[in-house]
């Protein structure tokens, strides 16, 4: 049975306190890859997850007698741990080293374990490896974990090694103490190198690892990934983590408007926009054909918006706007009423028009010819939306009294 | 890279998308998955109002990269572990003059809570917290957490006009 702090967690990573400019160890361990629980059991925290437990779904089941198996992402179950109530272990899934410390809050319900915890594990954004968002431009940003040996005995043999753009130096504290940079982008005294290492560090004792991130001109990325590796030593098993987090790339100059714009065809979206930049962008409509546009918003991180509904408007050969016209209503009825009045009933087919009517408009006789809309005057009255939007689709108008 | 979809539409609240590809495909609509694994080649989609447009993005099986939907997603998810002396969880967002409880979470006993926030706008910065408050409605200490938030830009809102004198048609925002 893997007990808590002596094996795949012996080393812990910690924030520093501030975060990220040195100064003390915190009391928040740095979250390489963070639990996303989907399923719970209730009374089961999960403290930590072995960096090289990788990203995907995760699992922990109940067995017999309290006990508790993790599965890390893509593989079998480790072994059953009895997991006493107020108690903390670590659970090893099928391959050594890829584990999850848990404590069992006994104030939770139930008394016994039981069903099955399931969750995500994911990489976070701007995190302490990850760091701050960047340009195109390039920067240099400074940023520090804490590693504390949280076992009984000594950890040898930390040999750190980063990803490409980092350079990395170990700061062994005073009292409790490194040196606080003013901010991210503060170098601190350190002297950077391709690697670093420690020897030996002993139980209870801590260190300060700090990295130095140097991104040049680079491509716009909306999700970088940054990691740093750390190999060590406890009794006599050889442990490789891998701090990571993600950061991202912008160029300013992306950030616009594009228009796509299509003849008697909807726009092809693979082929350059026909206008970019900001409102208002114009173009060219040909007579005699069907245009159709749609607009686009991409942003510094070259994110565009998805694909929509396409709209249209129909230039005829003397370069002018048709305009549809539009769908007749239907006479539903029209019957006498009291008094002289006529009472008509009326339905609109909304649906059917690609642009709906907003006004009844009634035109009306009672000198036994039709009406004629070039030049009697009609009774408006105006289309209630509906809460949807939709116009009134229904309406009964009263006229008269006639004789 | 995601498939452009066409968009056709039948009438004024449904509108026809169509692709191809290798099958099987993915869709999302507007940054939710709709259909997985799907052999079809055509969604068609309600408008819950005129003029609402939405957000298609399909994926073949060639695609490997995941979804932006899925990787920009413009929803927050908050999570945080219970306590049994709070009696319910009030998330809440700061509106720019003060915190605004969106819905209060009842503590049932079962752990851990998660709660996805409505979608941010990208480029923005969001202020979400979550508030324990006892039975007598006495408020516990919080954890607030900043989060710039990128992702897919919604669609624009936009109004087009024609001038029949110069033959242009200018787009502008709505």
């Amino acid at each position: 049975m893997a007990t808590a702090f002596s094996e795949s967690d012996a080393l812990g990573y910690y924030l520093s306190d501030p975060r990220g400019l040195g100064g003390s160890r915190s009391a928040v361990e740095f979250e390489a890859l963070e639990p996303v629980v989907l399923t719970a059991i209730a009374p089961i925290i999960i403290e930590r997850v072995s960096p090289l437990c990788g990203e995907g779904q995760a699992t922990i089941t109940a067995g017999p007698d309290n006990t508790l198996a993790f599965a890390a992402p893509g593989e079998a179950a480790g072994e059953y741990v009895t997991v006493p109530a107020n108690g903390r272990v670590l659970l090893e899934s099928e391959t050594p080293g890829k584990s999850v410390r848990v404590y069992r809050d006994a104030v939770y319900a139930p008394a016994d374990l039981g069903g099955l915890m399931t969750f995500d594990l994911v990489r976070g954004v701007n995190n302490a490896v990850g760091l701050g968002n960047i340009t195109v431009s390039g920067v240099t940003d400074y940023g520090c974990v804490w590693l504390y040996n949280q076992s009984d005995a000594d950890i040898t043999g930390i040999e750190v090694t980063p990803g490409a753009g980092f350079a990395v130096a170990f700061e062994t504290p005073v009292s409790g103490l490194c040196e606080e940079t003013a901010d991210a982008t503060t170098a601190p005294a350190a002297s950077f190198g391709a690697s670093a290492s420690v020897a030996t560090l002993g139980a209870g004792e801590s260190v300060l690892l700090r990295f130095c991130r140097t991104v040049g001109a680079a491509t716009v990325n909306a999700a970088v990934l940054a990691e740093i590796a750390v190999e060590w030593v406890i009794a006599a098993v050889t442990y490789t983590d891998t701090l990571s987090g993600y950061y991202r790339i912008a160029d300013a100059s992306l950030a616009r408007y594009e228009l796509f714009a299509g003849e008697d065809g909807l726009p092809d979206f693979s082929a350059p926009a026909v206008a970019t930049g900001d409102l208002p962008l114009s173009v060219s409509l040909s007579p005699g054909h069907t245009h159709y546009y749609a607009l686009r918003e991409r942003n510094a991180y070259d994110l565009s918006s998805f694909n929509v509904l396409c709209e249209s408007k129909v230039i005829d050969g003397d370069g002018e706007e048709v305009i549809e016209v539009l769908s007749d209503p239907v006479v539903v009825s029209m019957e006498s009423t009291a008094g002289g009045e006529v009472t008509v009933a009326l339905r609109y087919a909304d649906l059917v028009d690609e642009v709906a009517a907003d006004t009844w408009r009634l035109y009306a006789t009672s000198d036994g010819t039709d009406p004629d809309p070039n030049t009697d005057t009609p009774t408006d009255s105006p289309m209630r939306a509906s809460a949807l939007g939709r116009p009134q689709v229904e309406n009964n108008m009263r006229l008269g009294p006639y004789d | 890279m995601p498939l452009i979809p066409t968009a056709e539409k039948l009438g004024r609240y449904s509108v026809r998308y169509t692709w191809s590809g290798d099958a099987p495909f993915r869709v999302w609509v507007n940054g939710a998955l709709r259909l997985v694994q799907t052999d079809d080649t055509e969604l068609i989609v309600q408008f819950p109002g005129e003029a609402m447009p939405h957000a298609i993005e399909v994926l073949d099986v060639n695609d490997t990269d995941p979804a932006e939907s899925e990787a920009h997603n413009p929803c927050l998810r908050l999570q945080w572990r219970g306590q049994v002396d709070a009696s319910a969880y009030l998330v809440q967002r700061w509106n720019g003059s003060e915190w605004e409880t969106r819905t209060p979470i009842s503590e049932n006993r079962a752990g851990y809570y998660r709660y996805l926030t409505v979608a941010e706008v990208d480029g923005t910065e969001a202020q979400w917290r979550v508030v324990a408050q006892d039975s007598q409605g006495y408020e516990g200490q919080v954890i607030r957490h900043n989060q710039t938030v990128v992702c897919n830009p919604l669609p624009p809102a936009f109004a087009a006009a024609y001038d029949s004198g110069t033959g242009m048609l200018t787009v502008e925002a709505a």
